[in-house]
Parts: C-alpha cells; structure tokens; sequence
C-alpha cells in the first residue's frame, strides 16, 4: 500500500495571499508558479524597457486572487542583484517556464547598465493614503535596500535625506503634499545611481484616498511620473501599479471631471489585464502537481485514456482531446476538472481558493486526500471527485453569502441536502454531484444528466460502484423527492419536495389550451415586435416597420393597416401552406400586408401549447396554491419552453428556414388583385422591397429625430420655433433662426432642403417645392396636400385628416413633419384657406395658434374658399382698393388680397373699435346692420360674398358666376362708407364732448385743456364739494389732450370711461355736465370776487329764475361800510311800507322780486341754460366759501 | 437706449396695485404700467383697469394677451393649476413679464402697504430688476390707498362687494363664500369654472367645448375648492353663506368703525386662511 501523496504530490505554492513586502526573498520564488498571463506580463514589462519610444508604465488589472501579487515579487526579485539569491531563484525558475522572457529581461537590465547591481527596487503595498506618500515610502524602501553605490554616492545619499525630509514634513503635517516635480526629481536622482522599478501594489487603495479627497493633486504626480518614462531624456523608471479595477471604477464618488482625468491617466499607462481563459486555469492546475512517481505512470496513462473516451461520449470534446492534461490533473476528475474554473470565480477568490483547494494542508483539499489515501498499485486510481469538491467549497461559500446571490443559492441547496433524513451516504454522494452542477448550471454538456452523474459518480464503491448503481442511486434520491428529472431539459434538479403533479397538470392543461386557435394562441404567446425595414429606413431616412401577426391559412378578413396606425404594415406570419391574401379588405389609405407561409407549422404550435399550458397553471392562483417549489419549477420550465418556442420560430419562418415559402405581399394596384413574391432571404429585406414598392412616393428627410411620430420635448420645441419663424419672420434668412439649435438643424434639413424657403428679388419668402421627379422629393407630397385642401370648399376638412391622408402609402409622411408642409401650406395660400379652431374661424395666425395647433390637430380644421378668379376675385380687389388695403404678394402674417385680407381688416375694425361704438344704437341703419353681422360671423366666405352684399342691398356674389362690375364698385363703395362711419364714431363722440366742455364752461375750443385746467388750477385746493372737486382734478390732470378729454369724460359720467359708455352714460355726461358746470363757475366767482377784496365782506349769491326757466346767478359781495349804507335805505323802505299799511314780511319779499325782475340788477351775470324749470320764485343763498371756514 | 432705466408698476387689478400706480403717477412721468392678462379674469377687473387707464392717462400695457388660460388649458389638454402646480402664475403671469421686461435695467415698483411690510409679493429673481416698495416708504397704509383711490375718482373694483382679491374667477385660492359670490354675481362665469373642473372648456369655438376628459386621472378628480366639487359647494350654499354672515357681524363688532370692505377681507380669512398667491393678490 502506498500513500498516494508519495506518488503525487501538489507543489504547495501560491498557498496564500503574498505580501510584496513581506515576502521578498527565494522562499516567495520558490513557491511561485509562473503561469500564462503573469509570463505575458512580464515579457511585455521586459520587451517595452528595450525601447525608448514606449513608456514603461504598466497598470495590472485583475481578480483578487489571480497572484497578482506574486507576479509583483517575481519582479521584483528579477530585477535584483544579479548575485542575490532571489535573482538566481527567478533565473533558474523561468529558464524552465519561459527562457524567452527570461531573455527580455536580461537584455533590459543590459540596455539600463543594471545587469549586475539590478534596480533600485522601490516596491509597496499602498494605504489609503496620498499617491505621493506611497511613492515616498517606496522610494524610500528601495533606496535604503540598494546597496551604496559605487559612484555618485553623495548625491544618492543627499537624495535618500531629502525623500526622507518629504516623507517626514508630509506624515507630520498633514496636508502639506510635497509637489510633484519635487518627487519626480528625486525618482530622477535616484535613476542616476540605477534604474528605477516603482512598483505599487493594491494601488486601488491610493485611487479610494483620492476619491474620498477630491483633491487632483495627486494626479499629476502620476501624470509626470508615466510620461517620464519615455522620450529622449526619459528618466530610466519602471512604474507598474496593480488593482482590481479600472482606475475611474475607484473613483466612482469623484466628480465626473476627476474621473475623466483618471481615465486619461490610465491612458498613460500600458494596461495588462490579468485574467485566464478556462484552458489557462486548466494548465495552471496541471502545474500546480509535481511530476507523477513512475510506478503511476501506466495506471495513470490508463485512466485517463478511459476518461477520454467517456468524456467523448458526453459530448465533452474539448476536454477529451486534452489526454495528458487529464493525467495531468489526477487526482482530479476531469469533470472537476471542467468546473473549477467557474466554481472559483462564482464562489472564491479565484485561483487562491483553487490552490489552496489543491496544496493547502486544510481538510478535504486535494493535498490533504492524497495524504490520507492508499493506494494498491492493481487496485483502480482513486479519484477526487465532485462530492468532495462540494464539501471544500461549501465552506467557501458561506463565507460569502450576503455577498453574492449564487453563494446564497449553494446554500440554499445545501440545507436541502443536510436536511434529507435516511440518506445512505452512496446516496448522499450522489445528491451533492447534482447539487454542484446544478449550482454552476454553465448549460451545454455539464450538466446534472443522467450519463455525466454515471461518469463521475460510478467510483468502485460500494452502493456506487458503477453505472448502474447510480441510475439506482438517482431513482431512490428521486422518489423522496430530493431530485427532480426534468425531461425538457434532461437535467436533474435538487429541490425539496413538492406534491404537485407537475406532469399531469401540464398534461390536462395542454388539452385544454389545444382547444384555442393556434393563432390566436401563437399571437399571445409569441408575440413578435415590429419588423424594421432597415435598408429601405437607412436609405430613405424614414424608419419604417411591420407589425406581425400569426394568421391561419383559412382566416375570414384581414384588415390591413390604416392611416391611423404607427406601423407602415402588416407582416402576417401563415401557418400552413396558402397565403390567404384574398381575405384582405382592402380599404381607403390600406397599409400594405406581406406573407410568408410553412407547410407544416405543427412543431410551432406544439410549442406554443407548451408554454401556454404551463401559463395556465402558473396563473392559476388555485393550482398552486403556495407551493412554490413547484412554482419555480414552472417558471424554469416555461422559461425552457419558450426559448424552444422561438428556436423552432425561428427554424421554421427565419431566413435560414428551408420549409417556408418566400416572402410574398400583395401588390398595390386595386384592381387586379395578385401577390408579388420575393426572393429577398431576411425579413427585413422583404420589408424593404415592399416599403420601396408600396412608399415610393416618401419623402427623403435626413432628420430622424423629427422625421418619426413622436417628437421629443426638444424636438417639439424646435418644430414650434420653426413654425413661429414661418409666420412671424419669413422674409428673414434662415426664418431668422440663428445658431446651432435644433431648430436651425430642422430648417435645414426640411424647408431649405426642400426649397421651399427661398431669396428673391423680392427677399426671402416661402414658396412650394419646386417640381421634381427626384425620388424622395416634396413636390409629390405638396401636391397631394394642395389637392386636399382645395377639394374642401363646401366643407370644412380636419386638420387631422389631412395628416392621415399624408400618412398613408405612397407617401408615409410622418406626423413629426406633416405640420410643416401644412403650415407652409396656409401661408403660401393664405388668401384661400381659413383656418378654423372648434369651429371658429382664426382670422390670424400667431404664435399662440401654432401651439395648440401642434398640440392638439384635431380640434382644427380648414376650408378653401376659390377665390382666386371671376366675380369673386374681382370684388376682393375692388373692396380692398375702396377699403384702402394693399394688394400684391403676401407678407409676413398679413394676408393680402383675399378674402382673409378683407375679412381681417373688417373684423380688426369691429373689434378695435371701442365697446361704446361696438354697442351704440346711435349709428345708420346699414352701418349697425354690418356691425352685427361682422360681430356674430362664423364663416368668412359667407359673411364676405352672402352676408355683406344682402345687407347692403346686392345679391350674393357665388362662386363662379357673373355679377355685374357697377354692382360691384357701388357694393364696394357702401361697405367702406359704413367702415369709415365705425372707424370714426369714437373721434366724433369725442368732439362732441370738446364741444360741450367749451360751452358748458365757457371755454375756447381752440387751446380747450390748457385753458380749463389753468382755471382749475386757479381755484386751488380749497373745494370740499366731491363732485365738484373729481372735475377739478379732472381738469388739472397732466394728459395728453386725448386723455384728458376722457378722464374729464369719465368723472363728469359718473366713473364710466366714453370708451366704455353706453348710450346713457352718453346721455348722463350731458346733463351732469350742465349741473357740474354750473358749479363749477360759481365757485370760480365766489373766489374771483373773494379774491378781489381783503377787508371784512359778507358773499351773497343771488339766484333768479324766470317763469321761461331762464336764470341768472349772481355772487354779491358787500363791504361792511356798504351795508350799513344799504341796511339804512332799506330799513327806510320797509318802514315806508308799513306805513303805508303793508304787512313787513310781503312788503319784503314783494321788495326782492321787483328788484329781481329789474334787468340791470342782475345783467351782467353770464346766463346759464336752465337746469331746473320747476321754480319761478327768487332765490338768495348765502354761500359760504372755504375761507370763511378755516 | 440701453442704459436707460425702465420704470414699471404692475397693476393686478386690486386696489393696492392700483393705488400705487395712481400715486405714481405724477412722480414717475415715464412710469410704464402693466397688467398680466390671464383672459379669466372678472368682468369687473377689465372694468376697472379701464377706468384705470383714465385715470392715468396712458394705456396699461396688457402682457400675455395671446396666451391666455384657454390657450393653456388647451395645451397642457385639461391638466389644472392647483396650489401644488401653479403653471398659472408661471405661465401668464411670471413669464410673460419677465420677457416684457428683458434684460433692461428696471425699477419695479410693488404694493406692499406700510400695514402689511411683513407681506412678502412677488420679487423678480432676474439680476436686472431692482423692487422699490413705495408705500412701505411713505407710510401709505390702507386708510391711504382707500383715499388715493376716492380722489382719483375710480374708487374700489366693483368685485369688492364679494371678493377682496383680484385674479382670475375660478382661482383655486378663492374662499367658499367667494365662490358662492361667483355664482351669484357671474353664474355664467361659475357654470364655465364647473365645467373646467371637470376639464370641459366651454365654447371654445363655435362647434362646442373643447373637452379633455379622456386625459383626466380616473381615481382622483381634482376640485378647485378643497374637498368638494364646485356642484358640491354650491348645494351648500346656505351653509356656506350662513357660516360667512356669522363672521361678517364678528368682524364688525370686533372693531368698530371699520369699512366694510374690510370687514369682507377678515370675515374671508376666517373661512380659508388667508393662502393667496403672492403674484396675483396685490
């Protein structure tokens, strides 16, 4: 009996994790393993130090685990002292694995002058620290290490101080970096003694301190230091970093500025990424075992040519065809051998976990079983086997659980398998071998199949001693339902138990789903995205596609797509041999439809039974109940069914297929009806032969972002833009957009594409696209557009429509575009196209309009009116010459010389004229009449050619019949008389206003405001009547003349503006102004004759009324000495009356009114028109002035 | 032209504005005055800015005449303004004056009252408008605006007699006893604010309303008065009135001698908080 470990034994390196500076030296050599991607490294590393115009600086990028770090040793130790032990470990080491690197390296220590002393070998494992401190460090370490040098030891000396001097002021200090060109200077230095290796490992751990600082220092530390690695006066540096990730994956908390930099320094650097192929790893296990003892070899070279012809028979060829890495690998099976690569990266840390499952003394690793096992040379070869696999790795696993959803899932599994109560442990066995491969599951060949569990499982033992004990095996594990066969997949599963009858569910659900027209049920399952016509979409700039359907042979009506559909057609997918393309009803604006048939389309409904069955169950909420066991076994096997749904789709319709028919559609003339067939192989292609057919007639528009159905919000905003140029500017160049803005890209890529924005002598205008028999020109599409519109004269057409209409084959125009060709449109006819919004007729197109015109087309709607000839035309022209409207070609948003020119300035007239003249009575019977009319229009043709003439007495001019021309020019003639009546009834009102101000007031005309508000200035502040004192400021406000008048106006009417007045307030202005005035003139005496006297006075107005109404107002003022004058000849007269027998009081009053009826008592005041008529008697008031009040 | 500075005073349509643009009148010569049209506002506003336009003898520039709520309520297809999306004050008002005004170096001057500095009004954000606050400067408080309203001759907006705050008529910011107001006094105005809760424009054109029901969230209808449809508010209505009777006699008897307007101002507060828009009510 033999050990086996004597016959074979693991080499025991790369056991564990290497420390750069740690495990420096031959014992770290020893254990290493120079395999595929770390001799690249370092042949790439030897070959780019010989040559001066690349620089040597590398950024080794891989796993954790993959010995990154043992590859940083094995250069460092190759670039030691050609004496030192560790150079020698290495030299004699890679003269086995690879002399030619071995040779690279050489020739660089040769070409650096270093092939004796080596480098000065400045190797670290960095912190989460500054770049600039690892560099430091590193400096620092190499430095002290290299032995003095022979010459120019001061300056290495002085040099060693001063990086020491930086390391210090930047540990004591913190935050005082020492500059970049300081250290990059001291690298410099240091290379005058010997070239420099600067190697940094964990370098992602400089690149974290950075993203954490935000601070770019350090960048250009490293900036310098790469470039510094090439060029004339390179300085003679190896700067190699390594790191798990990309430099801007570390920096993923940096702002995106930094990233950028970091990416760009990347740049500087050589990447080597450090990663194996499943074939490298292969090699690398090989490797990792000693050469066999010779006693094993003939055992060896048996078993693994019989491994060979059974991993032939499972379909394994690759592995097969690899004999001596078979034997290599013992005692490895050579299934483990297949799913160790993928087990170590899902569950380890890569190749440690590998080595460690291969050298380490741990229990279970493959070192420990060959130690623990005998051997009888005739006995069979023990074999490591995927069970024991299952045991090491489980314990890797879950130390990373939480860490990764596959480790979760082994462990899943694994609770699966402890739990199982009665196992035998052959059973045992077993159930781990399915259990490992359904956790990696890489599909294809290994898989848990029954002849794989057999291969790897049969091991001479008992209760699995071979083939058939597993089969047994596998039945018994089944029956306790630990394993499930799942026959679709022929794979075994490990799932706990589940009671469900997975088998005849599906088995009465298939019969119920087969009840269902197959292509009713293919349509729902199966359902197929657009198919894009990709050359005809690139060619024409117009991205058309085909929806698809699943049709029976004998379906009753197809209905073609219409205009209101997004895709450009139908790609109807036949089961069964006939095109059924006579079932199409075709309609008004038909899509086109394309076939393509297979004879026997049984396996595709089979499959679609499949899936739709087990979707019955899964949907099923009774079904299942909470069985989520077999839920999951559903949801996998539905998963299954429909990959295979749409490989036999694909098999049976797809280019390849050999059993379906061409592609076919129906051609596009009505009458006689016949499919047209293609020998176009791809879908795709057939699609675009029909779309070139069928859309011939398409416009080419290089913009895709706007040339579709929806716009995006930029896209929607420029189109707007454009559309406002085209109404507001487009007599400018380029509509007067400027810039780059997507706006200008769609002026340019549509209206000045296609010519319809053009200089002439006249300047820049919009016009129709010239005619072009080009394909992919607009005259087409314009033509069919003016067709359009010009056949609504009777009714109006929605705007919607008319984009449908446009959408439909041969055109296809998409709704992106069409409102540009439909603006274009309207103004280039805006003299015979009105344009309505729910029903009301827009005189005017603004911005505004433009809004919700793209917004929502279909509340618009057009109509035309024919106007451009006979009786019609000639009452535009006379009507605007009468109306003094220019006539000629179109400017701008005017529209000239149609109908919408007349219409606009009549209604602009209604409408501008204030709401006093839109409503007064007080005008002629023909002008309130057209007032009304043009007020309450809905239709301009009618209003102009009907509605206008009858009420001036003429009959309606219709289209295309004669009228007389003196009818006409009188026609004319009485429509502007009433438009001047409208236009110039506020001016007169407003005269009229002057001129009862001025008569009221006794004012001039002529200099009215500056006269009346000099005298309401004069009257001063002093005035307490509120009325009266509204007037005064009236009266005094500093407006234009106008105003003025209108603000006199308004505060006479009692606070309604003339604009605004009705006929009463007209009214009310007049006889306020007869009382207000009246007012006003006698307190503007009160105070001229106050004014006129200072010594003490009694003020006395005298007011007489005759019986004819007529007044006269008089203010007295009288002198103290004057009184007492009066006093005494009146008291003289009022006792001569008595005496003469007269009662006092009637001799009094009788006294007033003789005195009062005497002319010249009161002559010379102003007479004022009667206010009053009701009083015949004499009135005296004593009036009271402010003065006397304060 | 360009270094000339731009003198502005926006009139919402209530009294403060208007005062101040009264006041301003003869101290700014080259004063430009403005007014944001909503196209929803109450009859009464249009009234009075005329009367306004009178009285200060130049034209009130009327902004955002063309793009008025119809036309927005078409655009955004019956989505509302709400307190919560208040894409009314933005669009017909804030923007349009901001693009009025340009970039030109401008005053503007605000109505806030020396009794209510505390009140923040709508400030321009933009660099180049400077906000000048006239009453708070002169101690022009309400008792002032009344008066430079009275001499001026144009008096109070009518819609004070119900409403103490201008803005459009169905404003979401208005007091259940204002909406009842609303009904009462305009119930044609009313009936078009219940069709647009319900997002039907009516007589959009002569063919009809224009309805944007088909885009309305089927779970949540909004409401313009918190809580209730505007059908449910004004069932009740004697509620409602009854409620606001009741806080009109408190606010008199609180503190005698107040005008009634501004008995109406606090017997409103009571019933919704005084929530108004800063842009709108001034």
């Amino acid at each position: 009996m033999t050990q086996l470990i004597d016959l074979k034994s693991p080499k025991g390196r790369f056991a564990r994790s290497i420390n750069v500076e740690r495990d420096t030296g031959t014992g770290a050599i020893d254990s290493y393993l120079p395999v595929g991607r770390a001799i690249d490294a370092i042949s790439r590393v030897g070959r780019a130090l010989t040559d001066d115009q690349v620089e040597t600086a590398f950024s080794i990028t891989g796993p954790y685990g993959s010995g990154k770090s043992s590859l940083a040793v094995m250069l460092d130790a190759l670039c030691s002292p050609s004496s030192s032990p560790s150079y020698k470990a290495a030299e004699s080491l890679f003269s086995d694995v690879s002399p030619v690197a071995l040779e690279q390296i050489k020739e660089a220590r040769i070409h650096f002058g270093a092939h004796k002393s080596g480098f000065i070998r400045a190797v670290i494992t960095a912190q989460r620290e500054p770049i600039a401190a690892t560099v430091l460090r590193a400096l620092l370490r190499g430095a002290e290490a290299f032995g003095p040098p022979v010459k120019g030891k001061t300056t290495h000396q002085n040099t060693v101080a001063k990086t020491k001097k930086m390391l210090k002021s930047y540990k004591e200090k913190e935050g005082t970096r020492p500059e970049a060109r300081e250290i990059k200077a001291a690298v410099a230095a240091f290379a005058q003694t010997a070239p420099v290796l600067l190697l940094i490992d964990e370098f992602g751990k400089n690149l974290e301190a950075f993203a954490d600082s935000h601070s770019d220092a350090d960048l250009y530390l490293l900036q310098e230091l790469a470039e510094a690695t090439r060029g004339g006066d390179r300085i003679p540096l190896v700067l190699i970093t390594l790191q798990h990730m990309a430099f801007d994956e570390y920096a993923a908390s940096a702002k995106a500025g930094q990233r950028r930099e970091w990416a760009k320094i990347q740049g500087r650097f050589e990447d080597i990424p450090f990663v194996d192929s499943a074939a490298q790893t292969r090699s690398l296990i090989a490797a990792a075992f000693n050469k066999p003892s010779k006693e094993l070899a003939p055992a060896l070279s048996l078993w693994a040519g019989e491994q060979s012809q059974q991993l032939a028979s499972l379909g394994l060829n690759d592995l097969a065809q690899e004999t001596n890495q078979i034997a290599n690998c013992w005692p490895l099976h050579p299934i483990a051998l297949a799913i160790l690569p993928e087990l170590c990266e899902r569950y380890g840390q890569n190749e440690r976990t590998l080595f460690s499952f291969l050298a380490s003394s741990e229990p279970g690793s493959v070192a420990t079983y060959l130690r623990e096992t005998l051997w009888e040379p005739k006995e069979d070869l023990p074999v490591v086997r995927l069970d024991k696999i299952y045991d090491y790795f489980l314990e890797s696993a879950s130390n990373l659980v939480g860490v990764s959803d596959a480790a979760s899932r082994w462990v899943e599994i694994d609770v699966r398998i402890r739990d199982a109560h009665g196992l035998e442990e052959p059973q045992r066995r077993v159930l781990k071998t399915v259990g490992l491969l359904n956790l990696i599951s890489v599909g294809g060949s290994i898989r848990a199949s029954k002849p794989l569990l057999q291969a790897v499982c049969a091991d001479n033992q008992t209760g699995t001693k071979d083939a058939a004990q597993v089969a047994k095996c596998l039945k018994q594990i089944e029956k306790k339902g630990l394993i499930t066969y799942r026959d679709y997949a022929d794979e075994y599963r490990v799932w706990s138990g589940s009671d469900f009858d997975l088998k005849a569910s599906i088995e009465i659900a298939r019969r119920r789903v087969s009840d269902y027209s197959p292509s009713a049920l293919l349509n729902s399952i199966l359902e197929m995205g657009p198919l894009v016509a990709a050359r005809h979409s690139h060619k024409t700039g117009t991205l058309r596609s085909f929806s698809r359907k699943w049709i029976a042979t004998d379906i009753s009506s197809i209905q073609p797509l219409g205009i209101t559909d997004k895709e450009d057609g139908l790609a109807l997918y036949v089961l069964g041999a006939e095109a059924p393309y006579k079932a199409i009803e075709r309609h008004d604006g038909s899509k086109p439809v394309a076939f393509v048939t297979n004879a026997s389309p049984g396996p595709l409904i089979a499959a679609a039974t499949e899936v739709a069955a087990i979707d019955e169950i899964l949907e099923d909420p009774v079904l299942l109940g909470d069985d989520w066991v077999a839920r999951r076994e559903l949801i996998e096997r539905k998963a299954e069914a429909r990959v295979e749904l749409e490989q036999i789709a694909e098999d049976l319709y797809g280019t390849t297929s050999k059993s379906r028919g061409p592609w076919a559609y129906l051609n596009k003339s009505q009458k006689q009806r016949r499919l047209v067939s293609l020998d176009e192989a791809t879908a795709s292609q057939a699609m675009s032969r029909i779309a070139d057919d069928w859309y011939d007639k398409a416009l080419i528009v290089r913009n895709d972002l706007v040339n579709r159905h929806d716009l995006s919000g930029q896209l929607s905003k420029a189109r707007r833009m454009l559309l406002e140029g085209m109404i507001n500017t487009p007599d400018e160049e380029q509509l007067g957009l400027t810039g780059h803005g997507p706006e200008v890209t769609l002026y340019r890529s549509t209206l000045d594409q296609f010519t319809m924005h053009q200089k002439s002598d006249e300047g820049w205008a919009l016009q129709p696209p010239p005619d072009s028999a080009k394909k992919g020109s607009a005259s087409p599409i314009w033509e069919r557009l003016i067709d359009l519109l010009s056949s609504s004269t009777s009714t109006r057409a929605p705007v919607n429509e008319i984009y449908a209409q446009l959408a439909a084959p041969p055109f296809g125009l998409r709704s992106g575009i069409a409102p540009i060709f439909f603006m274009a449109a309207l103004i280039i006819h805006a003299d015979e196209i009105a344009l309505y919004e729910h029903g009301t007729f827009k005189p005017r197109f603004d911005d505004a309009l433009v809004e919700r015109l793209l917004r929502n087309p279909q509340n618009f709607a057009i109509k035309h009116f024919a106007s451009r000839t006979g009786a019609r035309s000639l009452f535009l022209t006379t009507a605007s010459e009468h109306l003094n409207l220019p006539t000629g070609r179109i400017r701008k948003n005017q529209r000239v010389g149609g109908v919408l020119t007349v219409i606009s300035n009549l209604l602009s007239t209604v409408t501008t004229i204030p709401t006093h003249i839109q409503k007064t009575k007080r005008l002629s019977k023909e002008t309130l009449a057209i007032r009304k009319v043009l007020l309450s229009a809905t239709e301009p043709d009618e209003l102009l050619f009907s509605a206008l003439p009858q009420i001036l007495g003429y009959k309606t001019i219709a289209a295309r019949s004669k009228y007389e021309k003196e009818d006409i020019d009188s026609l004319s003639q009485s429509l502007a008389e009433a438009m001047t009546e409208l236009r110039f009834a506020y001016p007169s009102l407003l005269d009229s206003i002057r001129t009862e101000l001025s008569k009221a007031l006794h004012a001039p005309l002529d200099g009215l405001q500056t006269h009346l508000s000099s005298r309401a200035i004069a009257l001063g502040d002093q005035i307490l009547d509120p009325r009266a004192k509204r007037l005064i400021v009236a009266l005094r406000a500093d407006l234009d003349e106008e105003g003025w008048v209108e603000y006199v106006a308004m505060n006479v009417s009692g606070g309604t503006d003339p604009k605004n007045w009705t006929d009463e307030d007209r009214d009310r202005f007049s006889t306020e102004l007869k009382d207000l005035a009246g007012t006003f003139l006698r307190i503007e005496w009160l105070n001229a004759d106050l004014r006129t006297r200072s010594d003490g006075f009694s003020a006395l107005r005298i007011a007489v009324t005759h019986p004819s109404g007529e007044e006269h107002v008089s203010v007295v003022a009288i002198g103290n000495e004057e009184q007492q004058k009066i006093e005494t000849i009146l008291q003289k007269a009022l006792t001569e009356a008595e005496e003469q027998g007269l009662d006092s009081s009637v001799a009094r009053d009788a006294l007033l009114a003789i005195l009062a009826n005497r002319s010249d008592t009161v002559g010379s005041v102003p007479t004022i028109s009667p206010a009053d008529t009701r009083s015949t008697s004499v009135e005296s008031t004593k009036s009271t002035t402010a003065a006397e009040n304060d | 032209m360009t270094d000339k500075i731009r003198h502005v005073c926006g009139i919402s349509g209530g009294k403060d504005s208007s005062a101040l643009a009264v006041y301003m009148r003869d101290a700014v010569p080259d004063m430009e005055y403005f007014f944001c049209d909503t196209g929803a506002e109450l009859p009464e506003t249009y009234d009075y800015l005329n009367k306004l336009e009178v009285v200060l003898g130049k034209p009130i520039a009327r902004l955002n005449s063309e793009k008025g709520f119809d036309h927005w309520f078409e655009v955004f297809r019956g989505a509302l303004p709400s307190p919560q999306m208040r894409w009314c004050t933005k669009n017909m008002k804030i923007l349009p004056m901001e693009a009025w005004l340009g970039d030109t170096p401008t005053i503007s001057y605000v109505a806030i009252r020396a009794d209510e500095s505390n009140r923040k009004g709508y400030v321009s954000t933009k660099p180049n408008i400077q906000t000048i606050f006239p009453f708070i400067e002169d101690d022009i408080d309400h008792d002032g605006v009344m008066r430079i309203l009275e001499e001026a001759g144009v008096g109070l907006p009518d819609y004070y007699e119900w409403r103490t705050r201008s803005g459009c008529y169905f404003c979401f910011y208005q007091r259940k006893a204002e909406w009842v107001g609303l009904a009462d006094r305009h119930p044609e105005l009313f009936e078009r604010a219940v069709a647009i809760e319900s997002k039907v424009l009516l007589g959009a054109g002569d063919d009809g309303s224009a309805n944007y029901q088909e885009n309305a969230m089927q779970e949540r209808a909004y409401t313009w008065s918190g809580g209730e449809s505007l059908t449910e508010l004004i069932g009740r209505r004697d509620e409602i009135m009854a409620k606001h009777e009741v806080a009109m006699k408190r606010e008199l008897s609180n503190r005698k001698n107040i005008p009634l307007v501004e008995a109406l101002a606090g017997a409103l507060d009571q019933d919704n908080g005084d929530e108004s828009c800063a842009v709108c009510d001034l």
